[in-house]
């Protein structure tokens, strides 16, 4: 061929070669020039290949691997220091994989880095964007199932029920609560279930020094009614279940469940900004709220106490801070009104009963 | 071609040089929240088949990070999420009191995971031997897996069904059933390993409960209670009671880990023993001596490390097997030719998600 410069190998040991047909080994003689290369099989010839159809395998210690794009099983193989063409003309093996490659190791660790924070970030947070947008009928389903469980142990008489309708009302006009009962348990807790449910455990009521202090709590729960903050807890406990692979669905069926679903600190927060608006529009001093925080402070500060208020504890971190948040929303010298008469809060006291 | 001088199997990497790989992959896998172990696995594959000869010449892994990535989607898609809806209606079902369909739905639902699980192990052994290369001839399985599931969960059945006696049987007769489907260019593997050779091995585990009645016995002792009707006490005092405890445990660990390892090598040593393929016998020789080093080295490697000495197990496992491989024989490569069978085009999703070893 005219101006075509021709170079080659003789056959020799550290030059083998399949040809992707059968596992035999050939010691081929090699021709080559600017568009390709041949393959002399004992007097066989095989080829010509182009340039382009070569890519180069991962390379070993002392052996060049090198495969056609055309042909799988095909393999070249040199134990010494392949002819320059063939490393320049070879297609390289990526290292890392495409996109790291292509983007360089740093620059893609960076870029993943950023991706994951996000990922990370927005699957933190999405619980509380999903939440509103479930519809309240679904909500109301799963809170009925969940409110079943409870309705064994929830006690109420004619006059409690009225006082707590009233406190809720006075609290906040607008909210289409479903229920709100006492339940006969003695942790100084209560909960919001889905559903516009809220419960107030007996043991609250008997450990509040005024319906004030209650009033404050009520209006914490309503604070998560009104955020949907029961169906943003579900939702992340369904969420991070599709992530660990399991899935126990008694845990949201069970009051220990209920309380030991938490709220982000954002939604407590939030929460209790609702409390301090809603006391503010039933004219009702946070004060008493404020003291009932400063009495979980001294109780934390001695460990002994802990455990008979384990459940607002153990779920509302920061006492101070809220304390302070109350104590804050107090106007010295405003003439607050009690939330409820001393009759009423008689009749939230003996609604369950002689339970001590 | 003979095979017999020396061991037929070399493995020629090392640790050091494997060391770039792992530590890169552990990086990209933390930052890309995991999604990169396909990559990771695909370029730790790609050294350790590289640096394995077999009689004279290296492997070669050709799969890639991409294919097990497009599996793990498949999977996802058409396994995973219906699975997660499937256990969610369960636990709703229940939940309104209709025990009886839930508990139906959950059987079903179980004996389709079980008969998946079978058909994801011959798949991931037919996807490894197609992307393995060696002389230029790849492996596969004309088999797509869907008899193999069958079998899988019958005989597991009968193992559950006889108090796991037969556990032995059910899982060399699957080794057998799952590598006489296999081949390697134009030669099957005939695989003929005899349950009953391991047998003994086994039996070991049934001392387990006894073992796990003095661990019980110990926690008891530790913090006093009844065991039925008998009142389990230590007068130790206290410090030297919460030490015999945890000398009790690790030595209870160690022993079930010794059994279960006794067991395995036995397995093992039998199942590649009774396999044959284009002329040559296999051995696998790693006795109980050669395991232990090894499982309390990568104890050692995981707990020393925090865990990051995790991403060198597959190159401690895949070294010791390896080295432990043997084969004999007379093999005329002329007459090996390409295999025909067609390639799968994913990777090993469904065993991926199932999360089940190799082999």
């Amino acid at each position: 061929m005219e101006g075509v410069t021709m170079s080659s190998i003789a056959a020799q040991d550290t030059l083998w070669h399949y040809d992707g047909a059968d596992a035999e080994r050939h010691y081929p003689g090699l021709d080559w020039d600017m568009y390709g290369f041949t393959l002399d099989i004992g007097g066989r010839r095989s080829g010509p290949y182009s340039w382009t159809d070569l890519t180069q395998r991962r390379s070993v210690a002392s052996e060049w691997i090198y495969g056609l794009k055309s042909n799988p099983g095909w393999r070249l193989i040199f134990s010494e220091p392949p002819p320059e063409i063939f490393k320049r003309h070879a297609s390289r093996p990526g290292r890392y994989g495409r996109w790291v490659d292509k983007l360089g190791f740093i620059p893609a660790l960076c870029v993943f880095s950023l991706m994951s924070s996000g990922v990370v970030y927005g699957a933190l947070r999405s619980p509380q964007w999903i939440a509103p947008y479930i519809p309240q009928s679904v909500e109301d389903q799963l809170g009925d199932a969940i409110a079943t469980d409870i309705s064994r142990d929830l006690c109420e008489t004619k006059e409690s029920k009225a006082a707590l309708t009233k406190l809720v009302r006075s609290l906040d006009s607008d909210i289409e609560l479903r229920q709100i009962s006492i339940a006969r348990v003695l942790w100084a807790n209560a909960i919001t279930l889905p559903g516009r449910r809220i419960i107030i455990f007996h043991g609250l009521i008997r450990e509040a020094v005024s319906a004030d202090e209650l009033a404050g709590v009520v209006g914490h729960e309503l604070g998560h009614v009104h955020n949907h903050d029961t169906m943003a807890a579900l939702v992340r406990q369904f969420g991070l279940t599709v992530v660990f692979g399991g899935f126990n669905g008694q845990v949201a069926g069970s009051i220990n469940g209920l309380l030991g679903m938490s709220y982000s600190r954002d939604a407590e927060r939030a929460a209790d900004r609702y409390s301090v608006g809603a006391l503010k529009h039933a004219n009702v001093s946070p004060e008493a709220t404020a003291d009932f925080f400063d009495s979980l402070v001294q109780l934390e500060a001695s460990e002994s106490g802990i455990s008979s208020l384990n459940g607002w504890t153990a779920s509302h971190p920061e006492a101070q801070t809220r304390k302070a948040m109350f104590a804050a929303a107090t106007e010295k010298g405003h003439a607050y009104k009690s939330a409820l008469t001393g009759a009423e809060w008689d009749a939230l006291n003996t609604a369950c009963g002689d339970v001590p | 071609m003979e095979a017999d001088t020396g061991s037929a199997f070399n493995f020629d990497g090392h640790w050091r040089e494997y060391a770039p790989i792992a530590i890169t992959n552990l990086i990209l896998i933390v930052a890309t929240l995991g999604i990169y172990r396909f990559w990771a696995t695909t370029r730790t594959r790609q050294y350790l088949w590289s640096h394995t000869s077999f009689i004279d010449e290296r492997l070669e892994w050709t799969g890639t990070g991409r294919e097990l990535f497009v599996g793990f989607l498949m999977v996802l898609l058409l396994f995973s999420i219906p699975v997660f809806f499937v256990q969610f209606g369960v636990e709703i079902l229940a939940f309104k009191g209709q025990a009886m369909i839930a508990s139906v739905v959950g059987v079903v639902a179980f004996l389709v995971i079980l008969y998946l699980t079978g058909v994801a192990r011959l798949r991931a052994l037919r996807y490894r031997l197609s992307r393995t290369s060696w002389r230029g001839i790849r492996g596969g399985s004309a088999d797509r897996g869907w008899n193999y599931g069958v079998s899988y969960c019958w005989r597991n059945a009968i193992s559950a069904l006889t108090l796991y006696l037969n556990t032995p049987w059910a899982m060399m007769t699957l080794w057998n059933s799952r590598w006489n489907r296999m081949s390697l260019g134009s030669e099957p593997f005939f695989a003929n390993g005899r349950a009953r050779n391991i047998f003994k091995s086994f039996l070991l585990f049934y001392l387990t409960p006894i073992l796990f009645i003095i661990l019980v016995i110990a926690t008891l002792g530790t913090t006093g209670g009844y065991l039925g009707p008998v009142r389990v006490m230590s007068n130790f005092p206290p410090f030297l009671r919460i030490i015999a405890f945890i000398v009790v445990v690790v030595c209870v660990y160690s022993l079930v880990g010794i059994i279960a390892l006794v067991y395995y090598g036995a397995f093992l040593r039998e199942a590649f023993g009774g396999m044959r393929w284009a002329g040559l016998e296999f051995q696998f020789e790693a006795t109980l001596d050669e395991f232990l080093p090894l499982i309390f080295g990568d104890i050692a490697l995981v707990v020393l490390t925090l865990g990051i000495g995790t991403s060198f197990l597959p190159y401690r496992h895949w070294k010791f097997f390896i080295t432990h491989m043997q084969a004999k024989g007379d093999i005329s490569l002329a007459d090996l030719s390409q295999s025909t069978l067609k390639v799968p085009g994913q990777g090993e999703g469904l065993l991926d998600a199932l999360d089940i070893g190799a082999f």
